[in-house]
């Protein structure tokens, strides 16, 4: 699932149906993590350049700068904020001496006759992702959102944030600042976000890594800037619904006569009849006094605004978009040249030693065939014995992105490593699952190959990758064990 | 025999008007807001991390 093409194609696709189409992202664009390890920063830059190229295209309004996207560091963003066609948005990562923004804190978009305001914010955390020199700091939102949305009062018709905060924050930012009207978060939470309302603001997110996309579609009355209430309807729904739990009841009772005289003998059976027609009453005085109002709002519809949404996940059928096919096919093949020709350094570097099979206590799969040939048979027949086929098949071998999940013993090594090993273990082979196996080899009673657990299945099936993983059906599915 | 077919011509055409004004009502309806409102389509994405594609 996901991939920039097939995104590409459903915001094209869905401009052609659409007048006003905003694109927007909320930030986490570049990177996975918050840091890079130094012989994986080529590679990784590449594909945040190609990611650029593919967002430019594609004609994104704006970006919010996470923490994320500073993991190359402060400079590059800032030279790859020239190449983008879009602003990257952040109000509270600012300088530390004069205290101005590094990037834009918000910018100013006209779509269907309606000015929309969209203000950044950056995610607080760690101050050592940013280094002394870059004489940066990440300030609370507290600092400098009032400001912003005073900025840009009376300006704006609609007000959106893109919010690195968690979640509990970005909460909070909708209970004191109703002015906001749609907060489109990132990071806190796996899965897609259905929007909820808090005041007069909306949240809403998708999931991780490009796995959907989110479209909402607005009905905004600038006049009012207020949403509709859906909470008083749902509200109304659920006490007929009591109603009718609570009449049926009632009715079980009646059926028999009049309760004060059927249950005269049983005072504790009167009272319950007698507690559930009180509240048959209230029920009943709640539902007028609640259609009266719905009333009111339906009469006055048009005053509100209203929404609806709709997430896309992007399988694997859907179409690839061929200009944005091409930024990504250009960008994969950069990445992978730039692996190779650190393979190639690697192995003439000045040691002349050959650096393949570097991972010294793997012995690769192969090893394991004389004392567990059934084993290894099956083993051969998963999709594990061909995990590395599928990169080569793509021409992503060479990416320190995807190798880890790629090959055996991803958690020892390190990008350079990766690139290097032995071909004997380029799949997920036994000891991926068993750990390190040269010494049990050498002395197979003494030393025992570990068994796996859940965590070693997560390592790489993980929400991120594969949201569906059940251990438990995969051990019974891979188990090695003969019987 | 002259008035009748003019009566049924107008009849037609009235009817044909009718359904042809409340078809293009709804279709309005449909596509345009109501006054005083904007429809505006927000296309959202978040944490790509640097998922250009699946790697395989």
């Amino acid at each position: 699932m996901g991939g920039l093409p097939k995104k590409a194609q459903q915001l094209e696709n869905l401009r052609k149906k659409k007048n006003g189409v905003l694109a927007l992202d909320s930030g986490a664009l570049l990177f996975k993590e918050e840091k890079i390890q130094p012989d994986q920063i080529q590679q990784l830059t590449a594909t945040a350049q190609g990611i650029v190229s593919a967002y430019n295209r594609m004609s994104f309004a704006a970006v919010g700068v996470a923490r994320q996207d500073l993991a190359a560091g402060l400079p590059f963003l800032l030279s790859l904020q020239h190449k983008s066609d879009f602003p990257w948005l952040s109000a509270n990562l600012v300088n530390r001496t004069h205290g101005k923004p590094y990037f834009k804190p918000h910018t100013l978009l006209s779509m269907a006759g309606v000015n929309i305001g969209v203000i950044g914010l950056t995610g607080q955390g760690p101050e050592s992702l940013l280094p002394e020199k870059d004489n940066a700091v990440i300030l609370p939102w507290e600092d400098v959102l009032p400001k912003e949305i005073s900025q840009l009062k009376g300006r704006v018709d609609l007000l959106i944030l893109l919010s690195n905060l968690p979640s509990s924050t970005n909460k909070k930012i909708a209970e004191t600042h109703p002015e906001i009207h749609l907060i489109l978060q990132g990071g806190s939470t796996s899965g897609n976000l259905v929007p909820e309302r808090i005041n007069n603001t909306l949240i809403t997110q998708v999931e991780q890594q490009g796995k959907s996309i989110g479209i909402l579609e607005v009905r905004w009355n600038k006049q009012t800037k207020k949403w509709e209430d859906a909470g008083a309807e749902n509200l109304l729904l659920e006490k007929k619904n009591e109603l009718d739990r609570l009449g049926w009841q009632i009715g079980r009772y009646l059926k028999t006569g009049d309760p004060k005289l059927v249950f005269k003998d049983k005072p504790d059976v009167l009272a319950a009849y007698e507690s559930m027609a009180r509240q048959h009453e209230r029920l009943n005085q709640e539902i007028a006094r609640l259609t009266v109002e719905q009333n009111t709002r339906n009469a006055n519809r048009t005053q509100f605004s209203s929404y609806s949404h709709h997430f896309e996940t992007m399988r694997k059928e859907l179409p690839d978009n061929p200009a944005v096919r091409a930024i990504v096919d250009a960008t994969t093949t950069e990445v992978n040249r730039i692996g190779k020709a650190a393979v190639k350094a690697r192995i003439s570097d000045s040691s002349g030693k050959n650096q393949e099979g570097i991972s010294e206590n793997y012995a690769g799969s192969n090893a394991c065939t004389s004392c567990h040939a059934p084993q290894f048979a099956k083993w051969r027949g998963t999709q594990h014995a061909t995990a590395y086929d599928t990169l080569e098949a793509k021409g992503q071998q060479f990416n320190v992105q995807c190798l880890p999940c790629h090959v055996t013993g991803p958690a020892a090594q390190t990008g350079q490593e990766m690139l290097a090993l032995a071909h004997d273990l380029r799949q997920v082979g036994c000891e991926s699952c068993h750990g390190p196996c040269r010494a049990h080899i050498l002395q197979p009673t003494d030393a025992k190959a570990e068994r796996p657990t859940m965590a070693t299945c997560q390592r790489c099936h993980s929400g991120d990758h594969d949201d569906r993983f059940n251990f438990f059906e995969a051990l019974s599915r891979l188990r090695c064990r003969s019987d | 025999m002259n008035k009748l077919f003019f009566l049924l011509l107008t009849l037609l055409v009235s009817i044909t008007l009718t359904i042809t004004t409340e078809a293009d009502e709804k279709k309005s309806a449909e596509s345009n807001p109501p006054k005083g409102s904007h429809d505006i389509t927000i296309f959202f994405s978040n944490d790509v991390r640097g998922e250009i594609e699946p790697c395989g």
